[in-house]
């Protein structure tokens, strides 16, 4: 059944234009295997010049190792790659030619300014012998302004903005003559707004005949920017097609192989009693604020980027300390001088970045579910109990695969997450702070999240806190949102006036009008 | 796959001791590759023992012999789980076997200068080792100063110390009540070897049984997060480098009893070497990948029957010191390999597996075909 889907949607992209160019990039039956892992089955991509062509699919579908082949990092098992016209081999160990591969961290030196980061990789403008920087400098600026972008090129990287980086990422890979760009998730750190930017920037570069990859998240970004979409699953190209007329749902259904799990909040009640309480608090980037979170309730903090709010979220789980105000627990006022007050509480956390601070990697999925063992010290730990434990845990969270001994590595990013979330929620905490619950998650790891997130609230005796820079998240799945902007709370919106919408506006410190 | 994960680094990416690995992880337990890592060293152990007393019968297949081996590495077995220890959480104790070093000084000393009683010499020793011990935790921990430094520093001020008491001079005749404890026996087998199982025992239920070990892997693993599950990391740090004087010390007081003197510039570091090749090579056995106290004897043992025996067919001495530091060299290789290994036979399965698959379908397609014309 699937199979013939697969079919008609190929049919559906390819069958429209008939005088189209040849493509810059032909990739067929790509296979790639780490150890037991088939990263990919059997992997076909299509690029033609002047194409925007978003590359989809959950985490460890095979985005990254697809692109990892095509940039020459690792040597493909099996399958054919046509670059510009002819065979590239498989085992390249180089970067193809023509090509140019923007990872999320750009690889810029930030100590260095834009001019010196373009001259180092195109080298460097001579004059005697000796490097000229003067005409490194115009080199820079007008590759810069070519793409429509004013910025000062003699400013060390690290002092722009992450969007002009980015653009200077871009500058960069095009001075070395690059006609097809890979972009890993560009937009996943970017405002609104800069993201706009982005685009615009690519969509010259379209007109200009050259070609690129994007790796996306984002619904919008696909939808709004890309000409044609390559849909990854397990390994396998399961769809390509043009991206016009592609809707949300239908873009889930493409990469989760299911329908969407649609998103019923649970009867938005009344909060029960005050569990959190924050008044005039303060703390490094933030505050004075003020908010409270009752039981059964799920309350959003949102911002733009140093808005101030995750440092907040560390703050209400004693990482760093208030500096003034007070914070309140269940009407007692409380002080937190670190992680461990605050889960001696009843407070539970899970921090932005778990493969740095929210699992270790190289132990199994019992041993980080069960790190702190809940039993007296001299009593020995039963493996086998704990196996149970784990494994109906792992059930309850739809964790895949459901193997308590396999190391987190093996997990993929948001089945990780789920793992994470099970750790806390299976200590039955009486307040829950999330900071970026789905940062680097796929929609349909995603879409469970959310609901785990939803259950939890409909005990009716747990505060849940989200604490996101994703407005469509935070819109969805909150009953009402502080925002935070320079590290105060701008508003508080609840009910219908709640929408993505008005979390950003507020968001950039304006007020509704 | 063993990942000699010593700093936090090696821990997050996996490894970099352990060579290339998939970033997926394991799946194919019980393969032969992995089963001759996880039972290869004791294997190799019986196969050594085996093979020289059939060689020298008379001399290397008695158990007087043996006897006389368990008794000889019951110390550098207890240094070796007191540098064991601190790995656990990723942390190096180079001083142990300096540690050690002092405890029989002091053990001696104190009952030949102070004219204190032989066993309450013996705890005093033991007290200042950890002393030491509780030391190298405060300055790892508190003052954040990485635990190969400090301990490297460490190590050599002990040295210092144990010149400083003794006036630079070796000491002899210890009372006869602590030369008779550390030369007794219960059974067949010498005291220290009773003791050094004891302790291994305690080790062994603390570290892989008890709710602290795993706490301590964790620690080991990603601080961060274990930090933020609640645990003080510098307490689990500090109690480490305190366990590692206290192992370190009863070593060194057992040493001195046995041994019924004191070298004035200290003894210890001839163990650290083999300690700590003993602690890298039995991580890659039992639970490859995580420092075990079974891996660790076991490996002590390995390495100290094969020496013995090739001394016994007329290899020089200097092939102690050639085996211990080519044992703590290939115990890393080895890891590394073992997981390349598995890594690419995991992988050939695969793509026969896919490959089969194809055919079948293939195969499935054309008798689809046939069937319908």
């Amino acid at each position: 059944m699937l199979a013939t889907e697969d079919v008609s949607e190929h049919m559906g992209g390819g069958g429209a234009e008939v005088t189209a160019p040849p493509p810059v990039l032909r990739v067929r039956g790509l296979r790639k295997i780490y150890g037991a892992t088939v990263a990919l089955d059997h992997a076909d991509l299509e690029v033609r010049p002047g194409q925007i062509h978003g590359l989809l699919g959950e985490n460890g579908a095979g985005k990254s190792t697809l692109v990892k082949v095509l940039a020459g990092l690792t040597p493909a098992d099996g399958g054919e790659i046509e670059l510009f016209g002819s065979d590239y081999p498989l085992a390249a160990g180089s970067a193809p030619e023509g090509c140019a591969f923007i990872h999320q961290d750009l690889g810029l030196f930030e100590t260095l300014s834009v001019a010196e980061n373009i001259a180092l990789t195109v080298g460097h403008s001579r004059r005697l012998g000796l490097v000229d920087s003067r005409a490194d400098t115009r080199r820079a600026r007008k590759l810069l302004q070519g793409l429509g972008v004013e910025l000062d090129v003699t400013r060390p990287c690290a002092d722009l903005p992450l969007a002009d980086q980015t653009a200077v990422a871009v500058s960069r890979a095009l001075a070395t003559g690059a006609r097809l760009l890979f972009l890993d998730e560009p937009t996943a750190y970017l405002e609104a707004a800069q993201a706009r930017g982005l685009f615009q920037i690519l969509s010259r570069l379209r007109d200009q005949g050259i070609a690129c990859v994007l790796i996306t998240h984002r619904a919008e970004d696909v939808i709004n920017h890309c000409d044609a979409i390559t849909v990854l699953r397990n390994g396998r190209s399961v769809a390509t097609r043009a991206s016009a007329g592609l809707t949300p749902d239908e873009l889930v259904r493409l990469i989760s192989g299911q329908e969407p799990v649609a998103y019923e909040a649970s009867s938005r009640g009344e909060a029960g009693s005050t569990v959190i309480e924050l008044r005039d608090a303060s703390g490094p980037g933030f505050g004075p604020l003020s908010l409270r979170v009752g039981g059964g309730e799920v309350v959003g903090v949102c911002g733009l980027g140093d808005a101030g709010h995750f440092v907040l979220g560390e703050a209400l789980f004693g990482i760093v300390p208030l500096s003034g105000g007070t914070m309140s627990f269940d009407d007692r006022r409380i002080e937190l001088a670190g992680s461990r007050d605050a889960i001696r509480a009843g407070i539970a956390y899970v921090p932005p970045d778990r493969r740095t601070s929210g699992l270790a990697e190289a132990l199994t999925a019992r041993e980080n579910l069960f790190m702190v063992p809940d039993q007296a010290w001299v009593q020995p730990v039963r493996s086998r109990p704990e196996r149970k434990r784990a494994r109906d845990l792992m059930r309850e969270f739809q964790v895949e695969p459901g193997d308590p001994e396999n190391e987190i590595s093996a997990f993929s990013g948001g089945n990780q997450q789920k793992i994470l979330l099970a750790k806390w929620l299976a200590r039955r905490p009486r307040a829950l702070v999330l900071n970026e619950p789905t940062a680097g998650v796929d929609l349909g790891a995603k879409a469970q999240i959310h609901h785990i997130v939803d259950q939890a609230r409909a005990g009716g005796e747990m505060a849940v806190l989200v604490i996101s820079s994703d407005f469509e998240e935070v819109a969805q799945i909150c009953d009402r949102v502080y925002v935070m902007h320079r590290g105060t709370v701008v508003d508080q919106i609840e009910g219908p006036a709640l929408t993505a919408d008005a979390l950003l506006t507020l968001s950039y410190g304006r007020r509704q009008a | 796959m063993t990942e000699l994960t010593i700093d936090k680094a090696g821990s997050k990416g996996g490894g970099d001791l352990g060579g290339d690995r998939s970033p997926r992880g394991w799946v194919g337990s019980g393969t032969l590759v992995d089963t001759l890592g996880r039972f290869g060293l004791p294997v190799l152990l019986v196969v050594v023992a085996v093979a020289f007393s059939l060689l020298r019968p008379e001399s290397y297949g008695q158990w007087s012999n043996f006897r006389a081996i368990f008794d000889q590495q019951s110390i550098v077995a207890l240094v070796a789980l007191a540098v064991m220890v601190p790995l656990i959480v990723g942390e190096f104790d180079l001083s142990a076997a300096a540690n050690a070093g002092l405890a029989n000084i002091l053990v001696v000393g104190f009952c030949q200068k102070q004219g204190i009683d032989w066993p309450l010499a013996f705890a005093l020793a033991i007290a200042a080792s950890t002393v030491i011990g509780i030391a190298n935790g405060l300055i790892v921990g508190l003052l954040k100063v990485n635990s190969f430094i400090a301990t490297l520093g460490m190590s050599t001020m002990i040295i210092g110390i144990g010149l400083l008491y003794t006036g630079e001079v070796d000491i002899t005749g210890a009372p006869e009540g602590l030369t008779n404890f550390g030369r007794g026996s219960v059974g067949p087998i010498s005291t220290a070897t009773v003791y050094a199982l004891v302790i291994a025992l305690v080790v062994l239920l603390v570290c892989q049984f008890l709710p602290a070990g795993r706490k301590m892997t964790a620690v080991g693993a990603n601080r961060d997060a274990a930090r933020l599950t609640g645990l003080s990391i510098n307490r689990y740090v500090i109690g480490c480098f305190a366990a590692s004087g206290l192992i370190a010390g009863f070593a060194g007081a057992m040493f001195g009893a046995k041994l019924g003197g004191a070298v004035a510039g200290g003894s210890g570091s001839a163990f650290l070497l083999p300690a700590f090749a003993a602690a890298f090579l039995g991580s890659t056995a039992f639970t490859p990948g995580r420092y075990n106290v079974l891996g660790t004897i076991v490996a002590v043992l390995f390495l100290a029957l094969l020496v013995s025996g090739l001394q016994i067919v007329g290899v020089k001495p200097w092939i102690q010191p050639i085996v211990n530091g080519g044992a703590l060299i290939v115990a890393v290789a080895l890891s590394a390999w073992a997981s390349r290994l598995r890594i690419a036979n995991l992988k050939r399965e695969q793509l026969v597996a896919l490959r089969r698959k194809e055919e079948e379908a293939a195969a499935g397609a054309g008798a689809g075909v046939s069937l319908g014309g």
